[in-house]
């Protein structure tokens, strides 16, 4: 049970509507460096981010710079506000000189270019995608968060029963995300950093993603984070998927 | 007085950058944490200019005959992208040695060559973009088997890309796509129309019906003229265009295409009493529809082309005709969590439904396939199966990924059928291949 009192009047749904609302721009651009360390092994991935908001959707544009043999590969995702409609997703594949219909459910799941991260952990999480409850308040790295429990209401399409978020009060943005599996066992865990005000927004520039069951995990860097960069509406259509 | 105000103006600067000072709370502040450290030698600069590529060992070793290998090949591939602005420049050039091409029948087979693939330039604006070079344009929706897939011919040197897919060869032409609203209208222009050569005597996909020919040829029983290839610029050009939109999750296209055809029709003339062959690729005009779209963890594909009065080859009677070509492809796949993967299409062909004895082709083709071992390793089985008898072909694949940049990509290959089949006729090339691909 939550103490009553003014400090409480705040509920979990109103921390993920705070979150969702931090990034107030209308598109962006970026680029990532993933770095996934497994026992010997180190794989580098980097690829090129467009983003852009629309009333009901928003569209994203993945394009792949390394490595070698995905480069040039494209990913073109809208994804609606609407959590009953599916994703309407395609691939360019530059060897194949191919844009190809994917289908946006079905590889939610899967992980994300070997990395730690699953597709459905880089993708945009609408607020209507859970039922939200306020935990606690409790510091994490020196700073006032909010605790909330974050259960799908579509859990056939997830990995994860549950998101335990540790959200900073001073700008909304999660600071650790721990994974629990369908199990219900902590799973995997994320922590943010590199808080940075681009643009007038507070974006979290750099991620590490733990795997708990295994000896792995994966960073992550966004680059030459861009907000209101004025893209246009057609690099986010299907027919534009080229080199 | 002047260090006065750059003492200032230091000053305001250091205060006016508060966002790039350490933040509270933050564990990965760049002053406080090293667990970054290795991001310092992944700078990655995007430069005008870009080269990249692949070097590939491929060995596919027929199983009945392991005297005379299907094809033992090196390739250095050199892909070059250029671009500044609206403007851009894509090339590919292939660096080719085929081992296996001095074990082949017949003489004449290329050992080594370079190969320029795509040269293209292109110029995008927000609504309108424009290219103009060598290039592979595919229209198709479906996985393998696209009916208005008609602007590149068939590599008849590597026609097989997988169990359920083949190679194309690029093409010079130029074109362009209008954005208007929701739609976006193509149109493409191939100065000259590039078709498939006969495969030479001997080329391990050289289909059985031309090597009885030859062989009648040698025994002097029929000539065998130099093909009649389209190679006027302009009076032997092709062309076509696309309209397309997406609605409610339904990708959707209209498509018309008038060219050559691809692979020959052989006319006949009895004149003078000897029997004289000659490859022709007559010219034909093509209309269809394509649609996908994606359902949750599902994908549905279909396309439909007619194609009036089209030329073709009678398996029957041996002689070129014409003919009203109806082809549809319906096609569905599967994606479970990323890791297991199913597709099945099934396709269909009928000649001459407006006569009075069509002639159908019909078949599927199918991919059941898995990743494991935290996806480098892949394994499946795909192929295509002509259920009018025509014969299938059976692909057993395993693809390792040995690093990011070495792959292992292993398998067998099985044609089976009739010896006069579209399939069955390559029975005797069943393979087994094993190729090492470094990209880079």
């Amino acid at each position: 049970m939550l103490p009553e009192g003014p400090a409480w009047a705040i509920t979990g749904r109103d921390v993920a509507v705070h979150m969702d609302h931090v990034d107030t721009s209308s598109c962006g651009e970026s680029q990532i460096v993933m770095l996934v360390r497994r026992e010997d092994e180190k794989l580098v991935r980097i690829m090129q981010i467009k983003k852009k908001k629309y009333n009901d959707s928003e569209k994203q544009l993945i394009k792949f710079m390394e490595p070698s043999d995905v480069r040039d590969t494209a990913y073109l995702t809208w994804s609606y506000k609407d959590i009953h409609k599916n994703d309407d997703m395609w691939i360019y594949m530059p060897a194949a000189s191919l844009v190809r219909r994917i289908s946006g459910g079905g590889g939610k799941k899967g992980a994300f270019m070997r990395s730690d991260f699953a597709n459905e952990d880089i993708s945009k999480r609408e607020v209507d995608d859970d039922h939200h409850e306020l935990l606690r308040e409790e510091e994490l790295y020196n700073t006032p968060c909010y605790v909330v429990a974050m259960h799908p209401i579509q859990p056939e399409d997830t990995n994860y029963s549950r998101r335990i978020v540790w959200v900073r009060k001073d700008m909304w943005l999660p600071v650790r995300v721990d994974y629990y599996d369908k199990s219900d066992k902590l799973y995997k865990r994320m922590i943010y950093g590199g808080f940075k005000e681009i643009q007038g927004i507070w974006t979290s520039t750099r991620q590490v993603m733990k795997s708990l069951v295994r000896n792995s995990e994966t960073l992550l860097e966004t680059r030459k984070m861009q907000y209101e960069t004025g893209l246009s509406d057609e690099i986010f259509r299907h027919s534009d998927l080229k080199r | 007085m002047r260090q006065l105000v750059y003492a200032t103006c230091l000053l305001v600067l250091a205060w006016s950058t508060p966002s790039q000072a350490t933040v509270k709370g933050d564990p990965f502040a760049e002053a406080e944490t090293d667990a970054f450290s290795d991001f310092s030698n992944l700078e990655v600069e995007e430069y005008p200019f870009q080269l990249g590529g692949y070097l590939e060992f491929r060995n596919n070793l027929v199983i009945n005959d392991r005297e005379e290998p299907n094809s033992i090949r090196q390739r250095l591939r050199l892909e070059s992208k250029w671009k500044k602005d609206s403007l851009s420049f894509f090339g590919s050039v292939d660096a080719d040695q085929e081992l296996a091409a001095v074990k082949w029948k017949g003489d004449g087979h290329r050992t080594r060559g370079i190969n320029l693939r795509e040269a293209y330039a292109m110029y995008d604006t927000d609504h309108v973009d424009m290219f103009i070079g060598r290039k592979i344009q595919r229209w198709g929706t479906g996985d393998g088997i696209n009916p208005m897939d008609v602007i590149n011919p068939l590599d008849i040197l590597d026609p097989i890309s997988t169990g359920r897919a083949d190679n194309r060869l690029p093409v010079f032409m130029t074109g362009a796509v209008v954005t208007i609203e929701d739609w976006n209208i193509e149109g493409v222009i191939l100065p000259k129309a590039r078709v498939s050569d006969l495969p030479r005597h001997g080329n391990p996909w050289e289909p059985r019906a031309l090597k009885q020919i030859r062989q009648q040829e040698s025994q002097g029983l029929l000539v065998l003229n130099k093909a009649d290839k389209p190679d006027q610029w302009l009076t032997d050009g092709e062309f076509g265009g696309r309209i397309s939109t997406t609605a409610k999750g339904w990708d959707i296209a209209a498509l018309a295409f008038h060219g050559h055809v691809n692979s020959p029709v052989l006319k006949t003339d009895n004149q003078g009493g000897t029997l004289k062959l000659t490859p022709e690729y007559p010219e034909f005009t093509a209309y269809g529809i394509t649609v996908a779209t994606g359902l949750e963890s599902n994908t549905l594909r279909g396309e439909v082309a007619w194609k009036p009065d089209y030329p073709y080859q009678c398996a029957k009677t041996g002689k070129a005709m014409r003919s009203d070509l109806v082809q549809a492809v319906l096609g569905w796949d599967y994606n479970l969590d990323s890791k297991y993967y199913f597709n099945v299409q099934g396709f269909v062909d009928a000649y001459g439904l407006d006569s009075s004895r069509p002639y159908w082709q019909h078949g599927i083709t199918y991919e059941v396939s898995g990743k494991w071992a935290d996806d480098i390793l892949s394994l499946g089985i795909r192929g295509k199966l002509h259920t009018d008898g025509e014969g299938a072909l059976t692909e057993f694949f395993t693809d390792y990924a040995l690093t990011d940049n070495w792959k292992l990509l292993t398998g067998v290959m099985i044609w089976s059928g009739p010896q006069g089949g579209v399939l069955g006729q390559y029975d005797d090339n069943d393979y087994v291949y094993v190729t090492l691909r470094y990209s880079f």
